[in-house]
């Protein structure tokens, strides 16, 4: 049971993070899909967020008060940050952006792409390793989207199918090279 | 951060949010897994900061707004950063659990140890290779397999140091990395290890 809440709160912890990321990639780039992600993710996070309570709460008998109530309240502040990210990606809904804002959004130098596998793209059946894409793009996918499940940091060994969205981040000369892959 | 919150203009201002909310839940996690509480004072401390930053943000996008349109994207700055702040509450929420000093327990530590890369805080001492040598050149990201997230100079912070950013005597450093990694960092840092 202590592995099964010590997955819970890693991938919370992962999730959360990268909510984050992708929220703000969502409000620069006022991409609607990359928003939706991010409100998909949080569906994921409260399934996540309650299995991990029910885990803990089934520990009860063996651990500390103490003990019970830090792992609570921190799998109920990983879950809050996942909200405070849907509250920043829900303002690419409200139209313009402050050109002050997008300035201050691209101060950072690393960009997020995120890019559908198709039927004829290169990139269908093969693995992450054989891409050897960091190498080639500069780029490196942190996310990978199949059906409704997103995969956080992919294995090497990770076989990309068509249908797959993936999620990369890197320079901005990364992405056209991937583009042009693609 | 070289400048004061009430002497930054909006952009400023919302770039520093932006960087420490990256930041501030990477520290909020360590603090937890190392149950150390310099770092937990860290969270804190920027914690601290990003409430300053919010209301001088405040103050500044509400003088900003002349028109309609004005107002629509001053409002969508504000509920950004309002979202941006809470994320830091929410870190000192989870700092918090190391700085009452409850009994923590080890399925937190265990579960956060799970991941190969760990953040790591190494002081600069009087004797290190790092005084007066630029990040380029030490190469850490492909020698030592560390990247440096942010450096602490007295109380002023810098989020992602630019590759000529220069080391000085007591820079606090904020790194990720392999364990390894961070090891031979601290060895460099203290003086004790002079190649690389």
């Amino acid at each position: 049971m202590v592995t099964l809440l010590r997955e819970l709160i890693q991938q919370m912890k992962d999730t959360s993070e990268l909510m984050i990321d992708l929220s703000f990639a969502a409000l620069l780039y006022r991409d609607k899909e990359i928003s939706e992600d991010v409100l998909e993710m949080e569906e994921q996070m409260d399934a996540l967020n309650y299995t991990a309570k029910m885990t803990v709460l089934e520990m009860a008998h063996d651990v500390s008060k103490e003990g019970l109530a830090s792992v609570l309240e921190l799998i109920t502040a990983t879950e809050n940050i996942g909200d405070a990210a849907v509250r920043i990606a829900s303002n690419v809904f409200r139209g313009n952006i402050h050109p002050i804002f997008k300035e201050a959004m691209q101060e950072t130098e690393d960009i997020v792409v995120r890019i559908r596998i198709t039927e004829d793209s290169v990139l269908d059946d093969q693995t992450l390793e054989a891409l050897k894409l960091a190498t080639k793009t500069g780029m490196h996918v942190f996310l990978v989207k199949r059906f409704r499940e997103y995969i956080v940091n992919p294995v090497k060994d990770f076989t990309l199918r068509e249908g797959d969205i993936i999620f990369a981040e890197g320079p901005p000369e990364g992405k056209i090279l991937l583009e042009s892959l693609i | 951060m070289d400048k004061r919150p009430e002497d930054m203009n909006l952009k400023e201002i919302l770039v520093e949010m932006k960087n420490i909310s990256e930041l501030i839940v990477d520290l909020a996690y360590s603090s937890i897994l190392f149950d150390s509480e310099a770092m937990a004072d860290e969270v804190s401390e920027l914690e601290e900061t990003m409430d300053e930053l919010n209301h001088q943000l405040t103050i500044r996008a509400l003088l900003a707004s002349r028109t309609r349109e004005d107002a629509e994207q001053i409002s969508e700055i504000l509920n950004v950063a309002a979202a941006i702040n809470d994320i830091s509450d929410h870190a000192q929420n989870i700092s918090e659990i190391v700085s009452r000093d409850l009994d923590i327990h080890s399925v937190i530590s265990e579960s956060l140890k799970h991941t190969d890369e760990k953040i790591f805080r190494t002081q600069i001492e009087e004797l290190s290779q790092l005084i007066g040598i630029s990040l380029r050149e030490t190469q850490f990201a492909s020698r030592i397999g560390v990247t440096i997230i942010a450096v602490r100079r007295g109380k002023r912070w810098t989020y992602n140091p630019r590759k000529n950013y220069i080391f000085q005597k007591e820079d606090l450093l904020i790194t990720r990395g392999t364990e390894e990694g961070n090891l031979i960092l601290k060895e460099i840092a203290k003086g004790r290890r002079s190649k690389w």
